[in-house]
């Protein structure tokens, strides 16, 4: 089977400072896989290196197939991949129909396909969309956030943190469209995320990374079973511990 | 492909960024229309005070003609006050810029055929007030002098028997007409002289484009982290080239805004020059055209310059920061605009001078006001390529990575 996301070894460092030390996981299509860990633990920079927004310094990273080391049309990668950086806003001097459009046409889109498709998963009413974005609560501008990542049916999308800080309804609907728009598309989805609720809910399988590393990969039930615990927060903790955390 | 809805996004938040545009309009249309009438009106709102202290009690004559220090204070005191300003006699409280002292003994050295007579003169030092009145005052004494030498030579002449022409006795060389040519040797009129100076003038309010032009680069990439919308941005299927040349040319788009406003401007200044200091219409279409070009081309090549600087920072604060070395650097140019005719320059200081797109600036608009219009098109090119090949270099020297992460 061809892989979706590939990492091998992968290990990364900032001067002195290693953030990544022997990362190592698979992600097959159309599987949602997430990553959590505590913060500092290397989240955010195993996204952004899937996302070929950072490059490893060690190690082996085939994304959609292509080895990152050999490939250097990077536009062909990214144009099969979606990214939601953890603390990404919209444009607020957009409407939100603009924002939609702007990223379909740069991403080479049919472009009335794809708004049909974004305004659907924004959930946001015409007269919200045709209102500059600068306007929207942060959950409303979050789901246009969502819209635009699925709305060009990427083949992986990654996903870092999508609901942080949102509130109760807003996360719901969140992950509700992450869950109903990848699905259908086929779309692979790496997720990083603090709520356990949320893993459990959307998550086929799931890896534990602490300090660069990661210290337990499975389904959910997996990491339960293996640490004897109730819950995946419980898990977390204990796999956190025994890792030197 | 993915140029065009990068460069139109960019055109909608400008558009949609009112206070910015208006900030950008404003500027021009204040600060030349105020140069104009910096150096027009307000200076001749200014009226100099002169004190003349008369301590002289001789007298003298001239043949039958009378010399005396009270006549001559008067005649003086009508010459100034008839020219705007404020002469006090003898003493005052109020404020002046000079005293003339007519010392003891005046009259007499004045008709002396042998002596001459002298003034006092004391300034105020450092105020340009003093200096006009000065210049007026100076042309009063020298009126004085004319008439006191005539009478001299028409005595000297009647008792020698002999015809004489005071005039061809005291000034035998005497210029006929001043009129004005270019470098070239070719003549030209009193108006286009006077274009001459506009253009050097235009020149010099280049120094108010370069600031904002930096300003919204910066914004237009760094601007993105900040508003945490780049690193979606960069993820898009674009080349680093297109994107660069897509946030380049976006920028520009606020150098025609500020070209279309500099046009209104100039036109504005043009006219107060016109109606002021000048006397004679200086408005050329041409000019004021050019004028733009100039401006755009200049907002252009700022940005180009800046942007290598940008794609290497972290921060809008540092990117601004490091950027005002870029606005220093062509205010120095535009300033020395004013008082240096860079295109006569020794070719050891004009060549190196060429690497600098601002001299280009300067030289397009001084060329064109000497009617060489191949030389100004040549420095409107240079400008041109200096900014393409800048933008396309700073492509090369954007690094994702480093410009996403947070500085520490």
């Amino acid at each position: 089977m061809e892989y979706v996301v590939e990492f091998i070894d992968v290990r990364k460092s900032y001067g002195s400072r290693e953030v990544l030390r022997g990362i190592s996981f698979r992600v097959a299509p159309g599987e949602i896989y997430c990553l959590v860990g505590p913060n500092g633990a290397g989240k955010t920079t195993t996204l952004r290196i899937a996302a070929t927004l950072a490059k490893p310094t060690s190690g082996s990273v085939r994304i959609l197939g292509v080895d990152l080391r050999e490939n250097r049309d990077l536009p062909s990668i990214r144009r099969r991949i979606s990214y939601l950086p953890e603390e990404a806003d919209v444009y607020s001097r957009l409407s939100g129909l603009e924002y939609l459009r702007f990223f379909a046409e740069l991403y080479g889109l049919d472009v009335e396909k794809a708004l049909d498709i974004g305004i659907r998963i924004s959930g946001l009413s015409i007269n919200d969309l045709r209102r500059r974005a600068g306007t929207y609560s942060k959950g409303m501008r979050r789901r246009l956030l969502i819209a635009r990542v699925f709305m060009s049916e990427p083949r992986l999308a990654i996903l870092d943190e999508p609901t942080s800080g949102l509130d109760v309804f807003s996360s719901l609907q969140v992950r509700e469209a992450i869950k109903e728009y990848s699905k259908p598309t086929g779309s692979s989805v790496i997720l990083s995320s603090h709520n356990m609720f949320e893993v459990e809910y959307l998550c086929d399988r799931v890896a534990l990374i602490n300090n660069g590393v990661i210290v337990g990969e499975g389904s959910v039930e997996e990491i339960k079973r293996i640490t004897g615990a109730k819950n995946l927060e419980e898990s977390f903790v204990s796999l956190v511990s025994r890792s030197g955390g | 492909m993915g140029m065009r809805p990068l460069i139109w996004k960019e055109f909608l938040e400008l558009v949609r960024d009112y206070r910015t545009l208006a900030a950008l309009g404003a500027l021009p249309l204040i600060m030349l229309p105020l140069l104009g009438f910096m150096s027009t009106y307000l200076q001749s709102l200014e009226q100099g005070a002169l004190l003349i202290v008369n301590r002289d009690s001789s007298t003298g004559s001239i043949g039958n003609i009378t010399i005396a220090s009270s006549d001559i204070s008067e005649y003086i005191s009508r010459s100034m006050a008839s020219k705007g300003y404020s002469v006090y006699m003898g003493e005052t409280s109020s404020p002046i810029d000079a005293v003339l002292i007519i010392p003891q003994g005046f009259s007499k050295n004045l008709s002396s055929l042998v002596d001459r007579a002298y003034v006092e003169i004391q300034r105020i030092p450092g105020s340009p007030r003093a200096d006009r009145l000065l210049s007026d005052l100076y042309s009063v004494l020298q009126d004085l002098s004319t008439y006191v030498s005539n009478l001299k030579i028409v005595l000297l002449a009647s008792r020698a028997e002999i015809n004489a022409n005071p005039e061809s006795i005291r000034d035998p060389v005497v210029v006929l007409l001043t009129t004005y040519i270019t470098p070239t040797g070719e003549e030209i009129g009193y108006e286009q002289a006077l274009r001459i100076y506009v253009a050097r003038l235009l020149a010099f309010s280049l120094i108010f484009v370069a600031t904002p032009a930096t300003t919204y680069v910066v914004d237009s990439i760094l601007g993105e982290k900040e508003r945490r919308t780049l690193e979606v941005l960069l993820m898009a299927p674009l080349r680093r080239r297109d994107l660069i040349l897509a946030k380049a040319f976006s920028s520009s788009l606020v150098g025609l805004f500020a070209a279309a406003i500099e046009i209104i401007a100039v036109i504005i200044f043009l006219q107060i020059l016109a109606h002021g200091a000048l006397g004679a219409s200086v408005y050329d279409p041409q000019l004021v055209l050019l004028s733009a070009f100039v401006v755009y081309l200049t907002i252009l090549s700022t940005l180009a310059l800046s942007l290598p600087i940008i794609v290497r920072s972290a921060t809008v604060r540092s990117a601004q920061i490091a950027s005002s070395i870029i606005t220093v650097i062509a205010s120095s140019i535009f300033f020395s605009a004013l008082f240096v005719d860079i295109d006569r320059l020794p070719t050891s200081v004009s060549i190196p001078m060429m690497i600098l797109p601002y001299t280009h600036s300067v030289l397009a608009i001084r060329l064109f006001s000497l009617g060489d219009i191949t030389g100004s098109m040549t420095h409107l090119l240079a400008l041109a390529v200096f900014s393409i090949i800048m933008i396309i270099a700073s492509s090369y020297l954007l690094n994702e990575e480093k410009i996403l992460m947070k500085p520490v």
